[in-house]
């Protein structure tokens, strides 16, 4: 069974974009259908999820540069499909594994940040002080 | 407005959309505060045990309303991409005719 190729993109609010994409090993022989339809229940409505959480590479527009107000903190999912080309993921994972990683930060919760509290801003270094164990966000609160 | 500058056709449904959208989400948003926070604070709880609890999950919040607000401009910008789509549909006889 070929491998499964996941594609994803960011779209910022002008509808500028910029793709990713990343080819997993599939020794469960699994359907690229049925992954992309495993994954949709386990993002964000349209698809939404945040790059880091589930170890893709970011590909922001404004990585390195200036931040506009159209950007975000989302990639979007493009699609799945079987491919013959051999797996790029940097982390080695099959794609079984990486819809268990998926559904995992799902359960946890997708973190959405502000771009402008990038790393190396002040607001970030602010943040980082003040661990989030020590705020009282359970309730389900990932959820929300 | 000028129907020959195609930004003229799709900006003011863009605008539309976006409103339709807004007003959707205070409305989905509303239920889902409800169903969240009604069971922790209990239907019969006073003014000030409601603020209280809601300053207790400030963090909470703030994520939640993160996420929203960051989750509306990749919206913005799928659905001016489906604007366009549906635009050059619905012209599309048209282009027939001239060719």
């Amino acid at each position: 069974m070929d491998n499964v190729e996941f594609t994803y993109l960011y779209r910022d609010g002008g509808n500028y974009k910029k793709w990713g994409r990343v080819v997993f090993s599939n020794p469960d022989r699994l359907d690229s259908d049925s992954v992309e339809k495993d994954l949709r229940l386990a993002l964000l409505q349209d698809g939404l999820f945040i790059a880091s959480q589930i170890r893709v590479p970011e590909v922001f527009l404004y990585a390195g540069g200036e931040f506009s107000f159209d950007d975000h903190c989302y990639h979007e999912l493009d699609g799945t499909r079987q491919t013959p080309e051999a797996a790029t993921d940097a982390h080695g994972r099959s794609i079984s594994e990486f819809l268990v990683e998926a559904n995992r930060e799902a359960a946890v919760g997708w973190r959405a940040f502000d771009p402008y509290d990038s790393e190396g801003s002040i607001s970030s270094y602010l943040t980082s002080l003040f661990s989030p164990a020590t705020r009282p966000t359970t309730l389900g609160s990932d959820k929300l | 407005m000028d129907p020959t500058n195609f930004s003229n056709l799709v900006e003011p449904v863009q605008v539309d959309a976006f409103e339709a959208y807004l007003a959707a989400e205070q409305i989905a948003g509303s239920r889902a505060l409800a169903d969240v926070f009604l069971p922790v604070i209990g239907e019969q709880a006073n003014a000030a045990q409601m603020v209280g609890i809601l300053g207790q999950y400030f963090y909470a919040l703030d994520r939640f309303f993160l996420g929203l607000t960051q989750g509306r401009r990749p919206r913005a910008g799928k659905v001016f991409e489906m604007l366009i789509r549906a635009r050059i549909y619905l012209t599309r006889p048209r282009y027939f005719c001239i060719i």
